[in-house]
């Protein structure tokens, strides 16, 4: 971690300014639980970080329009003392929960977990299931694209240069739809996901209407497993089809081996995570509930 | 020893640690916590491969950079390079490599820089031409006739055995029969200090090291390479952040030692966490079949334990690891006959060492797990099954050596299942809320670990008196945090009759302290404090007659208490401690004492064809476990653990405990969490998110019974209890998880997707 | 290298001095002497380099010392002294709940900010509270004991002010 300029801007607009036209050659420093260890250890090589910690307008969570804004800035301790994340966003809070520990959390921004772009991060897989969008500032305006198309490849995202992730938002889901919220981790705090599940259910006559799911650390990015959702659609949802809209999240999943866990491994947990999860969310029997003896 | 508690003021009693004020108040100077004007820095260039050799290597450019001090090189080193070992084992590690690299991590050249930034450069301006070879990965297939060489010598550094009676017969007579092989992880020690120290040239061309150590007692070695006699090297470690066994053999002492003669400057170094973990020592990965033979009574009648351990690259405590093994193959049972095998194997991974446990944590998890399986299969309750060949005192090991303390095997197993129930009950609500198809189950083991060598030990300490009656201790020996000196200060206080601060400790520096042996192997309340109670003893009986001059009195009935001297019965009339030493001075008595203890037990039946194995006592306990295992994911959840041991005597009651709960935390990361995942040599888990240690969030409701026999070799009849909860907690959780899955874990970590497999197939997969 | 000049408060003084901008906190607060800030991972994975910033608990490996111009930041040494101890720096001493210590100084300052913004808290909201912070010696029994206790010692204190 050497040699680099270091720009603390007050606004926003100055931190576009500082970055237009500088490429690839800086990076933007939010939280900085990722790039500060990155930087230490070498593994990048910026000429310029440009710190938006000092950027208060960056730091907001607001209902509007029953829509949640969230600013870029805004810290996962700060959703975590938010009574209004925690009363409209019930998927994001329980997601948030198991965010790494408190220290990271009081650091940690989502707009740096969002554009970190890491395949278990914790705060997308919930986002994704919200059907949230980005908010994309560069000095020439700004463009607002789905999160679900954010992502687009391992540690890859839409931003281009001179683009900075302003704010996060969502639509209130309404408080019939129900959700789940399940961390597969390999201890209970600081733990990376080995997959994690995230959905938002919304039952009519006990006929799903709608569906979202999302996966982490199943594929190169956070992903929301649409062909599973569309088994659910317009069907009642029991056990049997919630285990059949598992299997069909578990054939999308691309996950791979790593020192957490093998991609079979994932794989199977993609189908019991959404079947368990489905079934939980909705109150109903899950059945059956044995050793997993297939498909792995 | 037999100790009556009654007589004594302090013993018992549970005295807070004397550093620990420091501790909390951000004062005490750990190894990196020091700062010499003109100090440089010191960095190592290592090994990114396990194997190879080096074609060329050019330090030319380094060397010339501005700001760089020295650049050193195995031609560099003025002495001998290699790191040194203890007597009759190989000595097999160089400091710097030659050409030859054997290990990931290996350093090759040092550097000294007036800065970190400097120092980096030069490293990276080091041109290393490698020739890379395949390393050897599987100690199995080092073992082959034709596998490449690790070492010279050859690939095997020991391999030891012994039999009793004839085992095949006793299998031949065997109504049921187990035959598992077990197989254990490489484990890191995880101590939240890293590597670090400094190095400076003294008055008298004396090379001082300070750098937190296990065993200061290594200056010798550094004296070697250095190519000086021992008198100019002086070694002293600073409160240890954590040790756990990884700090006993030496770290990067030879490399600040170098650096400093070299540079004739004052040199830091400080290894980053990565850097640490890919150099440093492990716990051995074992590999263990197990047969066993019992009679439909379920006697044990006979007993096959074949054990191959990885060793890593170099040699290191191996050896002497293999000698604790061989005495803990057959366990605390009795068994007429036996066979136990042991091999050693050198492979191209990180090197085995001590940790906590040493040689035998793996061990209890084997055994343990394979008398579960005799007991399923003799239809037997596991603990009927036990109490069956538990030995009682005066009866001998499989080894052929008596015990000559208590056995509580029975009590402590039966004391941990109570523990576990009072465990549970603080743990009702999450069990409350528990999945009722959660496969749940209690598993339960005993265990047995040794403490204190029972050949040509000696250790010493001196206590001295000061004129107002206060006294210092001087003892070598290093604190790794869990009550080391505290140990040796309480042991003096009670024996002088002082208050514990009118005690105070000058220990681990190897010039000015008596020589007190490794923090290691249990053995530091025996081996520490057992000499400083042998220093205070004739002090003590100095004051006494002293006192019994000036009170008029027998000696035998002066007790010495809180820094005064009163005869038994009449506390109100006292003299203090200053008179006393004034009186007992003046009557021509040394206030300054050494004591030695020195150690040298007769040979018990059959020693020799055991290879000596064996340790001076042993600490006996017992552990029970309940688990919730989710048979979907595979993930265990521990509802709650008991654990009892009989500590001979607890001597300090909160020091005990606190070594149960640490220990257990530790043996439930060796069960379930910690793994170097170790691939073409190099440990992938070279950080905190991936060498998963249990969080404070991972721990259940942990209960810890003490008995006391009164029976142990250390001072006032305690035992060890720094490494037996280590031992114990890794087979408990296995035997528990076995028993909710029904298929043995024969291997660890308890991974979940090891559950999932093992649920499926109906075999632990390797 | 540039080098930017930062000014700040730690334990209450005023501190101005110069950093290159790839100095974490950490490294920077060691420099300056505050050893009692230990280095353990500089990855954020296990807490020993806890402080208070602003009063709230981070790992100071992951905050560029650049990043804490007009910040407050309190170390372990102001919690308490040695003959002011701060009743978490006692019950940690008398609970047995510091070994080796080298997780002490971040253990003491995530519990100081666990108890600022919940004063009674169950066991399991202290494991919550301090499950950043690894300690390799204790398995936090005794670390959770002397937390609790802190805190029933204080709610006691404030009755008695109180009547």
């Amino acid at each position: 971690m050497r040699g680099f300029d270091f720009l603390s801007p007050a606004s926003l607009s100055a931190a576009l300014r500082a970055i237009d036209g500088q490429g690839k050659n800086y990076k933007i420093l939010a939280g900085g639980t990722n790039l500060i260890p990155n930087l230490r250890d070498g593994a990048i090589h910026p000429g310029l970080v440009v710190d938006l910690g000092g950027i208060k307008t960056l730091k907001y969570i607001r209902e509007k329009d029953g829509r949640m804004k969230i600013g870029a800035l805004t810290t996962i301790s700060d959703l975590m003392g938010s009574s209004l994340i925690k009363k409209r966003a019930g998927l994001l809070w329980d997601a948030i929960q198991t965010f790494a520990g408190p220290l990271v959390r009081n650091r940690a921004t989502v707009g740096g977990n969002l554009v970190d772009a890491s395949p278990a991060a914790d705060t997308a897989v919930p986002l994704l299931a919200l059907n949230a969008r980005v908010k994309l500032r560069s000095i020439k305006g700004q463009r607002t694209v789905a999160l679900n198309n954010f992502f687009t490849a391992y540690q890859k995202t839409m931003i281009r240069p001179g683009e900075i992730l302003s704010e996060v938002v969502f639509p209130i889901p309404p408080r019939r739809i129900k959700h789940g919220y399940f961390k597969l981790g390999r201890r209970n705090a600081m733990a990376i996901s080995v997959v994690s599940v995230a959905m938002l259910l919304d039952i009519k006559k006990k006929i799903c209407a709608d569906a979202a799911i999302a996966l982490g650390s199943v594929a190169p990015t956070p992903l929301r497993i649409e062909k599973a959702e569309a088994v659910l659609r317009g069907k009642k949802v029991d056990s049997g089809l919630a285990k059949q809209c598992g299997e069909m999240a578990a054939k999308n999943a691309s996950p791979i081996n790593d020192i957490r866990a093998s991609a079979d491994y994932r794989r199977t947990m993609c189908a019991v995570l959404v079947h368990r999860m489905i079934c939980q969310s909705l109150g109903i029997e899950h059945s059956p509930w044995h050793p997993v003896k297939e498909g792995f | 020893m037999s100790f009556d508690k009654t007589t004594h003021t302090l013993v018992g009693k549970s005295i807070p640690q004397p550093d620990s004020l420091d501790k909390a108040v951000g004062r005490t100077l750990f190894s990196d916590d020091v700062r010499f004007s003109g100090m440089l820095w010191g960095l190592a260039l290592r090994s990114p491969f396990a194997n190879a050799r080096i074609r060329r290597l050019d330090v030319s450019k380094a060397r010339r950079l501005a700001g760089v001090r020295t650049v050193l090189t195995a031609k560099d080193i003025p002495g001998i390079n290699r790191r040194g070992n203890m007597p009759g084992n190989r000595d097999d590690q160089p400091v710097l490599m030659e050409d030859r690299i054997r290990a990931v991590g290996d350093p090759i050249a040092l550097v000294a820089a007036d800065s970190i930034e400097i120092a980096e450069e030069a490293i990276s301006a080091i041109k290393v031409d490698y020739e890379q070879f395949q390393p050897v990965e599987d100690p199995v297939a080092s073992l082959a006739p034709d596998a490449p060489l690790v070492d010279e010598e050859g690939n095997m550094i020991s391999e030891l055995g012994y039999d009793r009676g004839d085992t095949e017969k006793g299998f031949a007579m065997a109504a049921v029969i187990v035959d598992e092989t077990y197989r254990t992880q490489f484990a890191e020690h995880a101590y939240l200090e890293p590597e670090a120290g400094v190095a400076w040239l003294d008055a008298g061309g004396v090379i001082r090291i300070r750098c937190g150590t296990q065993w200061v007692e290594n200056f010798r070695h550094i004296a070697r390479i250095l190519g000086v006699s021992h008198n100019r090297v002086r070694l002293e470690s600073p409160l240890v952040g954590g040790g756990f066994g990884g700090k006993i053999f030496m770290t990067i002492e030879p490399l600040l030692a170098l650096l400093a003669k070299a540079t004739g400057r004052p040199v830091r170094m400080a290894l980053t966490r990565e850097e640490s973990i890919l150099s440093s020592t492990k716990r051995h990965p074992y590999i263990m079949r197990y047969k066993l033979g019992a009679d439909a009574k379920g006697r044990l009648i006979a007993l096959d334990a074949d054990l191959v351990a990885d060793v890593g690259a170099y040699s290191d405590a191996s050896p002497i690891i293999a000698w604790y093994s061989i005495g803990f193959l057959a366990g605390p049972y009795r068994c007429e006959n036996v066979t136990v095998h042991s091999r050693f194997a050198l492979t191209n991974n990180p090197s085995g060492t001590a940790m906590r446990g040493v040689g035998s944590a793996q061990i209890t998890f084997a055994l343990e797990g394979a008398m579960e399986s005799l007991a399923e299969k003799l239809g037997m309750d596991p603990f009927e099954l036990r109490r069956r060949n538990y030995p009682s005192k005066g009866e001998s090991l499989s080894t052929g050596q008596p015990l000559k303390n208590a056995v509580f095997l029975s009590e402590t197993w039966e004391a941990a299942d109570k523990a576990l129930d009072k465990a549970l009950s603080r743990n009702k609500a999450e069990i409350r809320n528990l999945n009722q198809k959660l496969l749940r189950a209690r598993g339960h083991t005993s265990n047995m670990t040794g403490y204190g060598r029972r050949h040509g030990h000696l250790s010493q300490a001196q206590v001295s008196m000061q004129l107002d009656g206060s006294a210092v201790v001087s003892v070598g020996v290093a604190d790794i945090g869990s009550g080391q000196r505290l140990g040796c200060q309480q042991v003096a206080a009670e024996i002088l009759g002082l208050p514990m601060d009118k005690v105070t400790l000058n220990t681990s520096d190897s010039q000015l302290n008596p020589i007190a042996g490794m923090t290691a192997g249990s053995r530091t309340f025996l081996n520490a404090a057992g000499p400083v109670l042998r220093a205070a003893e004739p002090i003590a009986k100095a004051l006494k007659k002293a006192a019994a001059g000036l009170l008029e009195a027998r000696t035998e009935d002066i007790i010495l208490a809180d820094g005064k001297a009163f005869v038994m019965g009449s506390p109100s009339v006292t003299v203090p401690h200053a008179q006393l030493v004034a009186a007992a001075a003046a009557a021509g008595a040394s206030l300054t004492n050494l004591g030695t203890l020195r150690i040298e037990e007769d040979l018990y039946p059959g020693e020799e064809t055991a290879h000596n194995a064996g340790w001076l006592d042993y600490t006996f306990g017992g552990m029970a476990a309940e688990v919730a295992v989710d048979p979907q994911t595979g993930q265990t959840t521990i509802l709650g653990l008991g654990i009892s041991h009989d500590v001979g005597t607890s001597v300090n009651p909160q020091i005990v405990i606190g070594q149960c709960e640490g220990g257990v935390a530790q043996g439930m990361g060796l069960a379930l969490t910690e793994d170097c995942c170790v691939k073409n040599g190099k440990t992938e888990a070279h950080d905190f998110s991936t060498y998963l240690i249990p969080t404070s969030l991972d721990m259940p409701p942990i209960e810890v019974s003490i008995l006391e026999s009164g029976e142990g070799e250390g001072p006032f009849g305690a035992r060890g209890i720094g490494e037996p909860p280590h031992n114990i907690t890794p087979s408990a959780i296995a035997n528990a998880v076995s028993r909710a899955i029904g298929v043995r874990v024969t291997s660890l970590p308890i991974t979940p997707e090891k559950v999932l497999v093992a649920l499926r197939t109906g075999q632990w997969p390797l | 290298m540039e080098v930017f000049s930062v000014q700040f408060r730690v334990n209450g003084e005023e501190v101005e001095a110069e950093f290159p901008a790839h100095l974490t906190l950490l490294q920077a607060l060691r420099e300056l002497g505050y050893f009692e800030v230990k280095n353990g991972c500089e990855k954020g994975d296990c807490g020993s380099c806890t402080v208070l910033l602003d009063g709230l608990p981070v790992n100071s490996c992951l905050v560029l010392a650049v990043q804490v111009q007009d910040k407050e930041i309190i170390t372990v040494r102001s919690l308490g002294s040695a003959d002011n101890l701060h009743p978490l720096q006692e019950n940690f001493i008398k609970h047995g709940a510091i070994q080796c210590g080298f997780c002490t100084p971040g253990m003491l300052l995530s519990a100081k900010a666990l108890l600022d913004k919940n004063a009674s808290p169950t066991r399991e909201e202290i494991n919550e509270g301090i499950s950043g912070n690894l300690c390799r010696c204790t398995g936090y029994v005794k670390i959770v004991d002397a937390i609790k206790a802190t805190a029933d010692q204080l709610k006691t204190n404030q009755k008695k002010r109180r009547h």
